[in-house]
């Protein structure tokens, strides 16, 4: 028994000694670079449509489509409330393991670097143009993800906008000595490998990780919560159904009704079902008691009770 | 005694010992779970059974068994399998969209697409297999009460198939039996002023099934008469 748990703790340590030593490699480069903030704003930017797909997908949770959807009342409040929620869910994640992740991503794509690239690149952001070209960089990273998860701004959107706008005319007008610094670096080779490795390498691997992670969110612990506060925030939102939307139904000029049922998976449409049934065919009626009255050319909802019952009210 | 010819005793003795170690016998499952009726009679009981396997990564292999008895009874996945097998041969399981997301699986005998069916299947009688389908578009998508106990998984489609008496009173009903060479068809259903009655009739037995509140529940078959098996084709 002694020795395989010997065993075990030898590979636990090895492997953190490996982290260690990577993070211990790349830390010059990602310190003065500011290579994790950015790894976060490029996360949060390749996230941004799966953050808006979570947004309506887990309102349609909260209550089924054809209850509700972007022309009711209480929409927009609610996703509102709902973003607030997930966003202070993910910064406390990015506290947590999210954030130790991200390091480790980092840690380990800027260590593949050659210590005399890490040096070079560790020095140019500390001089002028280095910081005044890293300062954009952030601004205008941190802009474009303005109102994503996992960071909460404390500025409003316009003055992060001006602030990108000073830092941009910062760089344009800076003394000829420095734009040359700041075009040499960028276009040498440690340069292009680290722009290289930020924009398809990190920003793949993050936005991943946080497109996962925010899937997640809703299913972990918190989502029992986090449906509640958006419910205490929007009280006018519609309540709850027993009743599962399934998708639609259209009934066409033969009285044929074509029913389209959607997969979601992962809080995302994955797929849909088409199927037709005449008006001789055996299931016809089956679908046609659950939309009473339908005319040709009319097209509904379709809910599923939990006793199996097809209806068309929500 | 040579190296060889110790191996080769060796060889022997572990031969014996494996012939001569008792098979375990079947332990019976079955509990309060609602099992399917056997032709013959009664109801089937569900046996499993522990075995040594070399090979295995857990070092045992596990057996299930439903039927009268466990030595005579047969695997459910493989009877779920055969079932799903005569769709297929039929024609009828290609009808259904391919499952989204499944992707395909090999059995080892051949590559399988999962289907996803408008339908919940449920096993109702062995000896012969009688499957009974009821018509739910929710079982497209996985939406509705399922009991994992009461069913067996099988990589023919996205949902397992059931087993039991008891089938809810939601959608059209038909059943399909590997056995009689029967394909789906609607259970027979009468209306009257003792409520709603289903009859299902195969190779000279006939299953009745009784609807009480939202649910059917499947009576112990019975001897069909002339009339019934002329009327449905009994393989008998």
């Amino acid at each position: 028994m002694r020795f395989p748990l010997l065993t075990i703790g030898l590979v636990a340590m090895a492997a953190a000694a490996h982290a260690d030593y990577l993070g211990d490699r790349a830390r010059p480069i990602v310190e003065a670079s500011h290579a994790e903030i950015r790894a976060v704003h490029l996360g949060r930017h390749m996230a941004r449509g799966r953050w808006e797909e979570l947004l309506d997908e887990t309102l349609y949770s909260l209550a089924p489509k054809g209850k509700w959807g972007p022309d009711h009342p209480a929409w927009a409040t609610a996703r509102a409330a709902l973003a607030k929620a997930l966003r202070e869910a993910s910064v406390t994640a990015l506290r947590g393991e999210t954030g130790t992740w991200i390091r480790k991503v980092v840690d380990e794509h800027y260590s593949s670097l050659e210590p005399d690239e890490i040096a070079r690149a560790a020095a140019y952001y500390e001089t002028p143009a280095g910081r005044t070209f890293r300062d954009f960089r952030e601004k205008v990273l941190a802009e474009n993800a303005y109102g994503l998860p996992y960071v909460i701004e404390t500025k409003s959107h316009e003055t992060m906008r001006t602030e990108m706008e000073e830092a941009r005319q910062k760089l344009l007008n800076l003394p000829d000595e420095q734009t040359s610094q700041v075009y040499e670096f960028n276009q040498s080779k440690t340069g292009e490998l680290l722009m290289g490795i930020e924009n398809n390498i990190i920003a793949d691997v993050i936005g991943n990780i946080m497109r996962s992670e925010l899937g997640a969110l809703m299913h972990g612990d918190d989502g029992e919560a986090i449906a509640r506060a958006v419910r205490a925030a929007v009280p006018n939102m519609p309540p709850q159904s027993p009743r599962v939307y399934l998708g639609t139904v259209t009934m066409r000029p033969d009285r044929t009704l074509d029913v389209v049922i959607e997969y979601h998976d992962g809080d995302r449409l994955a797929g849909t079902y088409p199927f037709s049934y005449a008006p001789n065919a055996l299931h016809w009626q089956d679908v046609a008691n659950g939309v009473p009255g339908i005319q040709p050319g009319e097209k509904r909802f379709l809910y599923r009770d939990p006793q199996g019952r097809l209806s068309d009210k929500p | 005694m040579s190296t060889r010819a110790t191996l080769l005793a060796l060889l022997i003795g572990a031969a014996v010992l494996a012939w001569a170690v008792p098979a375990r016998a079947w332990d019976d499952a079955t509990g309060s779970l609602d099992m399917p009726w056997l032709g013959g009679g009664g109801r089937a009981r569900l046996f499993t059974k522990k075995s040594f396997c070399m090979m295995c990564p857990t070092g045992y292999s596990f057996h299930r068994s439903w039927g009268a008895a466990g030595a005579s009874g047969s695997d459910p996945y493989s009877e779920v399998g055969a079932a799903l097998r005569f769709l297929k041969k039929k024609g009828i399981l290609d009808t259904w969209p391919e499952a989204i997301g499944e992707g395909s699986v090999s059995d080892g005998k051949e590559t399988i697409d999962p289907r996803a069916a408008p339908y919940r299947f449920t096993i109702v009688m062995l000896q012969p297999t009688v499957v009974v389908m009821r018509f739910d578009l929710g079982a497209l998508v996985k939406v509705g009460d399922f009991d994992p106990d009461q069913s067996i998984g099988t990589p023919w489609l996205n949902q397992g198939v059931e087993f039991g008496t008891r089938v809810p009173a939601t959608g059209t009903l038909l059943w399909f039996s590997p056995d009689a060479d029967q394909v789906p068809t609607p259970v027979a259903i009468t209306r009257g002023e003792q409520g709603e009655h289903g009859e299902i009739v195969v190779q000279g037995k006939t299953l009745a099934l009784e609807r009480h509140g939202d649910a059917w529940s499947v009576r112990a078959p019975q001897r069909a008469t002339g009339s019934a098996q002329r009327a449905i084709g009994s393989a008998d």
